[in-house]
């Protein structure tokens, strides 16, 4: 269906708008500004041909308000080959359907208005202006989204399957639901195309491999247990060898064993015999030995008995040498100790003399201390009595500290300056008498009166006055002045004067300076300028005083008084002795002769000390000797007791030749015991045959100890074997289980692997098919994609014919996932090829586009109107071919759409269209 | 003349885990019953006395339950013979093992139940027989089991019939473990035995010695345990506690058997008769779908004889019509695993499923399943064996729903 033309009359805000001889294809463009009644021509459009009958109440904002005029719509179309017009007024029953003949006469075909409207919206394609076709074709304002595949019209669908080619029959339908059901028991969802999809937890195959898990857990434990007792079952066989071998063992040891024992008891006698004749052997030996050791005994006291007696001579001869050293010795220390005496004797006489000369020494030396005291002590005295009287002058004259005066100056400062505040502040009052006038008497500020005699140049009689001041003018009268109101700040002014005054006095009182002599602060000065000169002798005089008395005059006269006394208390005894004992009075002398003492006296100690050590000496001389001479007595004491007790041994053992005969006795037995011992020597045999027999014994019994263990061991194993039974069966009934559900996992992984691969191959198929039969679409699509340049290599169809996926090298996007723009203007370059591809030459249809493409840009928009042009002109040539279509776009910018072919209605011109008052 | 029943192997307590549990149960339980056609055997032949030569036991750990029923087997009223038995490698006699426990432990000899522990020449009571027991202590041993008898040569004045009880492999066969209680090939001649009756392996199979008599032979097991030539890999589970467990000595004939063996005199060749004791068959079989058609085979498994006691499994090859492929699980599984032994199954995995060329359109149509189709059919042709499984088992899945989609 194609739309010739259209009258409309009282709908909505148009009075009236009347469009003929509209092209039956290529682009329409339907313009006038916002609120011309563009939407208004769609919606009257849409409920004339389709979607309302003329008797419907429901024709929306087509009713004009405030009006009582009914809506009529008069819509000229072309389908099936035959111009149609329907003319329809609402809200009443007049409905007309004609039909334009040959000659272009209009024969009606049906006024009832039921009929009308199903016999044109089947020519128009539909009782729905938002299905079928028109779905895809009339845009509503602003609309530019594809519909959702599940709403897009199966009729349409359908007849584009009938174009385009068959793509999935029921028979698939039908496959591909039960393979989903199935797939849906193991799995949930494919993660990744191509990728196996994870098994669905819980499903039965994931229970069934869980219980095989278990199974063949438990399984291994079995086994484990069985391997057990298989390696059991080896050991006790082993262990029965080793046991039988063991046996085996220990019956060949008791046999050996049992020989040995045979042959000890066989050679017991001989055992005896030679036991015999070893022991008569052992005490020959033993007798020769002890007769051997007297003989030698006795020779060898002799031998110490000459020795004894040689020592006893030489120790006598000993004693006797070291009896007369120590008598030498003896006299050469008493010679030593009496010089020793006599040089003791001459030391306390130096030292005695000495000592004199010291006293004399020390006498002088106390009279010179006494004598440089006594000038300390003076000179000492004298700076005190001066650092007195300078004390003194302090305390009759004291003077002020700096800061003092500073204060007492700043006190006098103020009180001149409220002096002269005061001076200020007070009234001037002159008085001229005139020639021959009496004396006035003047009261001034309280004071008595008094009479103000002139000054004698003439000059008037000036005075100052505060407050009040009465002059007594005699043969006058009186005259006063007062102050007026400002006596206040008068009264602080003499009020802070009085408190200067005060402080002034204060300060100075201390000082014994009055307050009204006017050269106070400069005697004070004076006194703290004298002062200040005082301190520094004062200073010095008293450094001087604590240098000549430290500890204070009384302690230097108390040393002075003890010198004294020393020195009358030491007088020294100079006559005494005799004249070479006369002791000098001069110092010098005395030095001398002191020296001269002292040497004599360290001359004297260092003989006493030679003689001391020579003394020691010989002391321990002598002690040695004396030892040396008892060490040589009590020598010679031991050697006589020892060559007597050596005497005496002698005398108690046989003689030489007794014993010498002893000896040869005792060689003789021992001689005869060994020939009786050659006879009765044991074989190596019977020697060795104690330690064989032990030998023997040991093995044996552990070759017994070793049976018995490993008897132990086997019936430790027979024990624990004993335990296993029924482990067999249970063995293989695990196997069993653990088989069967390998088994059963196997047949259903596989039958699981089967569907998948089904599912998978099934979707492959379907896309590659969908890809053939959208091959002409696409490819168109694609073409005006690349006008705009909008970068996609390809678009994936879904088998609702609608974009599933923007494809781009490896990646895909959604429509959804582009721009706005983008996607308005795909989505409308898809509704326009699949359009076409139900359009023909014949039977071109109609898209009717209200307001489109508002979020594209201005160079889209340009490449668009190319689209638009392209779809519109159809492509004979595809196959199969796209037709012709009318591409009707209502928009309120006409330069957008606007081309050389295209028809441009303008709206907005009266005579086209007219807006109700 | 003397007649006796040489059987071996008797493995009973087995371990054995290819089936379902109850299936397991019942196949263990056909070896006990197998035993009563042994007895049932000796008492028809009228035999003098049954040798079992080893492995009466699976292993040491069999219940006591089992233990118990064997030696009830040889010890009841329907024995009509005296049982000698000498453990095998499977029940070695141990100290603790299932000789050393109840009811096995008690004195001998019991009523028949002669149990032979010892390496000692043992005389037959009333009969010209000496028996020259060569019981095993081991699982494995590179000791000859028949070497002690060489020490035991024949007397001048000795007229018995020397028969040898023994289990190990005979050293006839390429790379035996050696440890394997190998037995030399000539061991009857060179211990101048009569017969030296062996257990072991799990075949029969009778061996001459130098004078061309068959004075060796193996009896087989008295009741298969194996589908005949399975391959590696497929096995029941059972352990032979050999170097080489899975080796053709030990593949069974899929019945049980047992050895008549009648000897007229010392000296005399053995005369030696397989007798079938075994309860159950074991049958492996492999059909070809494309050159028999399926209703010829389901009818033959329908109908075959002895059904209920044949253990069946059944492998499908070949390529099969997708509307036919439904009957292999409906109609042929259900004969083969309810008609038949538990334990029977019916595998069909190789058998491929394809449509001809004019039923693919019809089946699948020419949608996306068509395309579908085309993809598996080339994966199903991969060389990676993996691809290729789950390719040809997806397309069974899909001819089955495309077949139901026609359907519905």
């Amino acid at each position: 269906m194609i739309i010739e033309g259209f009258e409309i009359e009282n709908w909505s805000c148009i009075s009236r708008v009347s469009v003929a001889g509209l092209p039956p294809t290529g682009v329409v463009v339907l313009c006038g500004p916002n609120g011309t009644g563009k939407s208004s021509i769609v919606e009257a459009l849409r409920a004339c041909l389709m979607d309302n009958k003329s008797t419907s109440r429901a024709i929306g904002r087509g009713l004009p308000k405030n009006s009582s005029d009914k809506p009529r719509v008069s819509v000229t179309f072309r389908a099936e080959g035959t111009a149609w017009r329907i003319t329809k007024r609402f809200y009443s029953k007049e409905s007309r359907l004609e039909r334009r003949m040959a000659a272009g006469d209009w024969k009606l075909e049906s006024d009832d208005p039921t009929e009308a409207h199903e016999r044109t919206c089947r020519l128009a394609g539909g009782a729905d202006s938002a299905r079928g076709l028109h779905q895809l074709l009339w845009l509503t304002q602003a609309e530019f989204h594809l519909p959702e595949p599940k709403d897009f019209d199966a009729d349409v669908q359908s007849r584009l399957r009938a174009v385009l080619g068959v793509l999935q029959t029921p028979l698939d339908d039908h496959f591909l639901a039960t393979v989903k059901t199935e797939w849906s028991r193991w799995f949930s969802a494919r993660n990744t195309p191509g990728e196996k999809p994870r098994l669905k937890k819980d499903s039965p195959l994931d229970k069934k491999l869980k219980e095989l898990e278990r199974q063949k857990a438990a399984l291994a434990e079995i086994d484990r247990e069985h391997q057990s007792y298989e390696d059991m079952l080896e050991r006790s066989s082993n262990l029965e060898v080793t046991s039988g071998d063991l046996e085996r063992q220990a019956v060949e040891k008791k046999a050996a064993r049992d020989l040995i024992q045979d042959e000890f008891v066989k050679s017991r006698e001989r055992f005896r015999a030679n036991q015999l004749a070893v022991e008569q052997t052992k005490a020959a030996a033993a007798s020769l030995e002890d007769q051997t050791k007297r003989q030698g005994e006795r020779i060898g006291l002799e031998e110490r008995l000459r020795d004894a007696r040689k020592a006893e001579e030489s120790a006598n001869r000993d004693a006797d040498e070291v009896g007369a050293q120590l008598r030498n010795g003896e006299d050469r220390l008493r010679e030593k100790e009496r010089d020793l005496r006599s040089l003791a004797d001459t030391e306390r006489d130096l030292q005695s003399r000495l000592n004199r000369v010291g006293e004399q020494q020390r006498w002088l030396d106390l009279t010179e201390k006494a004598k440089a005291r006594r000038d300390g002590l003076r000179q000492a005295e004298q700076t005190a009595n001066e650092l007195e009287e300078w004390k003194r002058l302090d305390r009759e004259r004291p003077a002020p500290r700096d800061a003092a005066i500073t204060k007492l100056e700043q006190n006098r400062t103020r009180a001149a300056q409220v002096q002269a505040d005061l001076r200020a502040a007070a009234i001037g009052l002159s008085l001229a008498p005139g020639a021959g006038a009496t004396t006035p008497r003047l009261a001034i500020d309280g004071e008595p009166a008094a009479d103000a005699l002139p000054p004698a140049d003439g000059s008037p009689i000036s005075r100052r006055v505060r407050r009040r001041a009465e002059v007594l003018i005699p043969g006058w009268g009186r005259v006063e002045l007062i102050r007026g109101s400002d006596a206040a700040s008068l009264d602080e002014l003499e009020k802070e004067l009085s408190r200067l005054d005060t402080e002034f006095a204060k300060e100075l009182a201390p000082y014994g300076v009055p307050a009204g002599d006017p050269s106070a602060l400069d005697q004070l000065r004076q006194r703290a300028a004298e002062k200040k000169v005082r301190a520094a002798d004062v200073k010095r005089r008293q450094e001087e005083l604590d240098r000549l008395a430290p500890d204070g005059l009384d302690a230097l006269r108390a040393e002075l008084v003890r010198i004294e006394n020393q020195r009358q208390a030491g007088g020294p005894d100079l006559g005494a002795g005799t004249k070479d004992d006369e002791i000098p009075r001069e110092a010098t002398e005395l030095d001398r002769l002191t020296a001269s003492l002292k040497k004599n006296l360290e001359a004297n100690k260092r003989e006493v000390k030679g003689v001391e050590a020579k003394i020691e000496e010989l002391r321990l001389e002598t002690a040695g000797l004396r030892q040396g001479e008892m060490a040589a007595k009590e020598n010679r004491a031991k050697l006589t007791a020892t060559t007597a007790a050596l005497r005496e041994q002698l005398d108690r053992l046989p003689t030489a030749e007794q014993l010498e005969d002893a000896v040869r006795q005792a060689a003789g037995r021992l001689e005869d015991a060994r020939k009786v011992l050659e006879v009765n020597r044991l074989s190596e045999s019977e020697e060795t045959i104690s330690a064989r027999l032990e030998a023997a014994e040991d093995a044996l019994k552990a070759t017994e100890a070793q049976r018995s263990a490993t008897l132990r061991d086997l019936h430790e194993i027979k024990g624990a074997m004993s335990r296993s039974e029924g482990l067999h069966q249970k063995r293989a009934e695990a196997a069993a289980r653990a088989e069967e559900l390998t088994r059963q996992t196997e047949r259903e992984r596989l039958e699981s692997e089967a569907y998948d691969r089904l599912y998978a191959l099934f979707e492959e198929c379907r896309e590659k098919q969908l890809g053939v039969l959208m091959g002409p679409i696409h490819d168109r699509v694609m073409r005006w994609v690349r006008l705009l340049r909008i970068g996609h290599q390809s678009i994936r169809f879904s088998d609702q014919f609608l974009p599933d996926a923007l494809i781009d090298g490896a990646t895909e996007l959604t429509l959804g996932e582009e721009s706005t723009g983008t996607i308005e203007q795909i989505a409308l370059m898809v509704r326009l090829a699949l359009g076409s591809t139900l359009s023909s030459t014949e039977e071109p249809v109609v898209a009717l586009l209200d307001d489109p493409l508002t979020h594209s840009d201005a160079v889209r928009l340009d490449r668009m109107r190319a689209v638009l042009k392209d779809a519109s002109a159809g492509a004979p040539g595809l196959t199969p071919p796209a037709g012709p279509m009318q591409v009707m776009v209502f928009t309120c910018r006409p330069e957008w759409f606007a081309s050389d072919e295209a028809t441009v209605v303008d709206l907005s011109r009266p005579e086209v269209l007219s807006r109700r008052s | 003349m003397i007649r006796f029943l040489h059987v071996a192997d008797l493995h009973l307590g087995m371990r054995i885990t290819r089936f379902e549990e109850s299936a397991c149960n019942r196949i263990g339980e056909a070896r006990f019953e197998a035993i009563e056609q042994l007895r049932a055997k000796a008492a028809e032949h009228k035999v003098h006395f049954i040798l079992i030569a080893g492995d009466v036991f699976d292993d040491h750990s069999v219940s006591r339950i089992v233990a118990e029923r064997a030696f009830t087997l040889f010890e009841g009223k329907a024995i009509t013979c005296p049982v000698y038995v000498i453990p095998g490698n499977h029940d070695p006699l141990t100290p603790g093992g299932v000789w050393d426990r109840d009811p096995w432990k008690r004195d001998q000899p019991a009523k028949h139940l002669r149990l032979l522990r010892g390496r000692t020449p043992i005389a037959v009571p009333d009969l010209p027989v000496t028996l020259f027991p060569c019981p095993l202590r081991n699982r494995n041993s590179i000791e000859d089991p028949t070497a002690w008898i060489a020490g035991h040569p024949r007397q001048e004045e000795d007229r018995t019939i020397r028969i040898g009880l023994a289990h190990g492999s005979l050293r006839i066969l390429p790379d035996l473990p050696l440890d394997d209680h190998l037995i030399r090939p000539d061991a009857a001649d060179y211990c101048q035995l009569d017969y030296l009756a062996l257990g072991h392996w799990h075949k029969p199979l009778r061996y001459r010695s130098r004078d061309g008599a068959e004075r060796t032979a193996y009896s087989g097991t008295h009741e298969p345990m194996r589908f005949p030539d399975l391959g590696t890999g497929r096995s029941t589970g059972w352990s032979s506690y050999s170097g080489d467990s899975d080796a053709e000595r030990f593949q069974d004939e899929g019945r049980g058997t047992a050895l008549l063996v009648s000897i007229e005199a010392a000296g005399a060749p053995p005369g030696v008769e397989t007798v079938e004791i075994g309860r159950l068959r074991w049958s492996q079989e492999r059909r070809d779908v494309t050159s028999q058609p399926l209703g010829e085979i389901i009818t033959h498994y329908a109908e075959r004889e002895h059904r209920e006691l044949t253990l069946l499994r059944l492998c499908l090859t070949g390529v099969i019509d997708p509307q036919k492929y439904p009957r292999i699980n409906e109609v042929l599984k259900t004969i083969v695993c309810d008609r038949y032994y538990p334990g029977s199954c019916l595998e069909a995995d190789d058998v491929l499923v394809e449509a001809h060329p004019e039923q693919l359109s019809r089946l699948v149509g020419d949608g996306v399943l068509s395309r579908v189709l085309e993809r598996l059919r080339d994966e199903s042709r991969s060389a990676d064996p993996a691809t290729k499984h789950v390719a040809d088992h997806a397309l069974k899945l899909l001819y089955r729903i495309a077949s139901e989609g026609k359907a519905s």
